[in-house]
């Protein structure tokens, strides 16, 4: 309220009543503006909790923060304070009183009054009163900002107590064994049951499997005790990890043709990987070709053809052995690689030592071994930028930098300097002249 | 004085000024703003430099104003030759009549008048025009040892052509300050030019009355003065004062470049009493920053000395008040 009264200041009672219902006004256009943009965000923060299983009052907190800094701004904003020459020139322009106002406000403040001062704030006292200062600042009353904010006010009050948080459904992130086993147990099966996996891991490490048998064999009746289910899901998750088991999966079954087997053998491969091995099933196919049609052309040379026959055979020969020399070289000169690689490895191979190439379909494990050396050479040869033997295209990069650039540097002459003679001054710009001009020539 | 008494004098002196405007817009035709600023400058009791090429009726305007006036009225011609002793008049040697020797007598120039129309005063030397310095601002004229006090009212209206005509002089700046406004007279549109050949290219003349005397113009004197202006709008003028000098806090951009003196306290003291009276002429009982600025470029526009660069670039003195005049808050 005024700090004025009507019959002392009445001047200073209207510019304040003025200036409040100004203030009202602006306070009310900014909630209104502002009011929509806090309930949207507590709904937007509702929905982002529900999806992320945050706190499910996130929303609601936001909701009612806003709420309390919007009412902190119009309290603050609308609340009554002194008259200032800025609050009276504001209202007065907005009147237009063309200055009374302002003027009879300072006035008024003054102690004594002469006619003319009196004059004139009685005159400004009767233009101010006869103004209409709530229609001069109404109160425009929009429904669209308050029913969005009740709309996502709602929204993320409904969304933190009605639905429920699909957190709260979604699955666990992955545990291990041990954290899953742990949950809602005793502490004394929990001892028991880590004992059980320390037990198991030290014959794994140890390579002894009556050790690793008995401890699994325990272990699976503490978990059929405990939770039948539960158990089943360790048995799975175990022969994931079960060599053995790895090993009779990857045992070829008899029906199967060597592409098969080769295909399940790699199966798990990356992409490079697989095209790698189709390269290297082609190249075999070619020489497999080569070698049936080498029979042909051995009973041409009998049939005659003895002047080329003996030098097609030898050169056939030699496409079809040079299809494979690579791969047979490096599977020769790389034995650490391959018994490394063919030890039930992640190349998913033969857990026995790799032979070498072979057409046998369980020998499949070394075909994938060579492809996978192959693939790693020529990664290396990529990665070196090296014009190696897969390399078919040159460096042009390296070359353009180390290659015959013709840029060089030029040296400039240094200039000369004279310091026995005055520096002359410098010349008038072109677009200075006509200025000058005009300045010191009085125009005719 | 009662408040009664008050809305009789701003009824009054509006009355008064609207007769005397109109009054001179008989003879004057197409140039009301520059009628109303000089009977502004004549309540004032300040003096008026109006500038324009020649021909467009400075000197009709001094005429038919002191013909309304029901003032004295001298006129001075400025040329090149004219000497002080011209214009504030000498003592010469005269003889008494019975004999027994002669004597000193003091034979006044054309100063000595209520309204004094110095036509063309940058014609005369620099020595010459600053014979009216004091005149002007003392509203005295100093003859040997003797001081002679003027009469009043005391207005001069000079006119001069624009600097860059042939044969001219620049007034030196303490004339300029001097000036209560400066007044640039423009040439009249077509319609104007027609009712200026109409009013004098046939028989009649259109005959002016003298609605005022001495008496009447020093009262309307007295009642702008008790105009009252509130702090905050009197601040105003003194920021658009401080406004006009290049470094002040209120300079514009174009004030600190081109500018090399600003406007001095005479500068806020005719903004405060040309307000004054802008304000009463349209009945009020206080002066508004809107007041301060309706008045400003006259003002102003002559109290700005601008800088090489600003002569060089001819600037626009007008320009200058005009970017002031949106610069400087009317809040503080």
């Amino acid at each position: 309220m005024s700090q004025f009264s009507v019959s002392d200041r009445p001047v200073r009672h209207l510019v304040a009543q003025a200036d409040r219902y100004r203030r009202v006004r602006l306070v009310a256009a900014t909630v209104r503006r502002l009011a929509p943009i806090g309930a949207g965000a507590a709904a937007v923060t509702a929905v982002l909790a529900r999806v992320f299983g945050w706190a499910p009052w996130l929303g609601v907190g936001i909701l009612v923060a806003a709420a309390a800094a919007l009412g902190a701004y119009a309290w603050w904003a609308g609340r009554a304070r002194p008259t200032s020459d800025a609050m009276a020139s504001r209202v007065d322009a907005d009147a237009g009183l063309a200055g009374e106002l302002r003027s009879a406000h300072w006035f008024e403040a003054e102690t004594a009054h002469d006619a003319w001062a009196q004059f004139h704030l009685d005159h400004a006292t009767r233009r101010a009163s006869a103004v209409d200062w709530p229609a001069l600042y109404p109160s425009t009353s929009s429904i669209k900002p308050w029913a969005a904010t009740a709309v996502l006010s709602i929204v993320a009050v409904a969304l933190a107590f009605r639905a429920p948080a699909r957190a709260q459904a979604a699955p666990a992130a992955p545990v291990t064994v041990a954290q899953e086993i742990d949950d809602g147990l005793t502490p004394e099966l929990r001892e028991k049951l880590a004992a059980l996996i320390a037990q198991l891991n030290a014959a794994v490490v140890d390579k002894d499997p009556a050790g690793k048998d008995a401890a699994m064999t325990d272990l699976k009746d503490l978990m059929a005790k405990m939770d039948p289910a539960m158990a089943q899901k360790l048995a799975e998750m175990l022969a994931k990890q079960d060599p053995k088991a790895m090993g009779k999966k990857s045992d070829t079954p008899a029906g199967d043709t060597p592409a098969d087997a080769l295909d399940k053998m790699t199966e798990g491969l990356a992409d490079d990987a697989k095209w790698a091995k189709d390269n290297a099933d082609a190249k075999t196919a070619q020489a497999g070709q080569a070698q049936q049609q080498g029979k042909p052309n051995a009973e041409g040379n009998k049939a005659g053809e003895r002047g080329q026959g003996p030098a097609q055979q030898g050169q056939q020969s030699a496409e079809s052995q040079q299809a494979l020399a690579p791969l047979m070289r490096e599977t020769a000169e790389q034995q650490s690689g391959k018994m490394m690689m063919g030890g039930g490895g992640p190349m998913g191979g033969d857990p026995k030592a790799g032979a070498g190439p072979t057409q046998d379909p369980s020998k499949g494990a070394a075909q994938a071994l060579l492809v996978a050396q192959a693939l790693k050479k020529e990664l290396v040869e990529a990665s070196a930028d090296a014009l190696g033997e897969n390399v078919e295209k040159e460096d042009l990069r390296r070359k353009t930098e180390q290659g015959t650039s013709s840029l060089g540097f030029t040296r400039a002459a240094a200039p000369r300097v004279e310091p026995s003679r005055a520096t002359p001054p410098p010349p008038v710009p072109d677009a200075r002249r006509p200025l000058l001009f005009n300045y010191f020539i009085r125009r005719r | 004085m009662t408040v009664t008494s008050v809305a009789e004098h701003i009824d009054q002196f509006q009355e008064r000024f609207v007769r005397i405007t109109r009054e001179v817009a008989k003879r004057i035709v197409g140039n009301e703003e520059i009628v109303g600023n000089t009977v502004t400058a004549l309540l004032a009791g300040g003096h008026v430099l109006l500038e324009g090429i020649p021909g467009v009726g400075k000197t009709s305007l001094v005429h038919t104003l002191s013909d309304v006036l029901h003032l004295k009225f001298s006129r001075i011609q400025f040329t090149p030759d004219l000497m002080p002793a011209d214009i504030v008049g000498t003592n010469i040697v005269q003889e008494h009549a019975h004999g027994g020797g002669t004597f000193f007598e003091f034979q006044p120039g054309p100063i000595f008048a209520n309204v004094v129309l110095a036509d063309e005063i940058n014609r005369a030397t620099p020595k010459t025009q600053s014979a009216l310095l004091e005149a002007m601002q003392e509203q005295s004229v100093s003859v040997g040892k003797t001081t002679y006090q003027l009469e009043q009212p005391f207005l001069v209206l000079a006119t001069q052509n624009p600097l860059e005509m042939e044969g001219t002089y620049p007034l030196p700046e303490a004339q300029l300050d001097r000036f209560f406004f400066k007044l640039k007279v423009t040439y009249p549109p077509e319609a104007a030019l027609h009712q200026i050949l109409e009013r004098t290219t046939q028989t009649d003349t259109t005959p002016v009355a003298r609605v005022m005397d001495g008496p009447e113009i020093i009262e309307m004197r007295h009642v702008v003065r008790s105009v009252p202006i509130a702090k905050p709008v009197q601040s105003y003028a003194i920021r658009l004062t401080l406004g006009s000098h290049p470094g002040s806090p209120y300079a514009s951009p174009l004030v600190n470049k081109y500018v090399r003196y600003g406007a001095s306290p005479r500068a806020a003291q005719a903004l405060v009493l040309a307000g004054k009276i802008h304000a009463i002429t349209r009945g009020q009982a206080f002066v508004s920053v809107d007041d301060i600025r309706a008045v400003a470029m006259p003002a102003l526009r002559h109290r700005l000395l601008l800088n090489f660069e600003g002569e060089a670039e001819q600037v626009n003195a007008d320009t200058i008040v005009t970017e002031l005049l949106q610069s400087v808050p009317a809040e503080a």
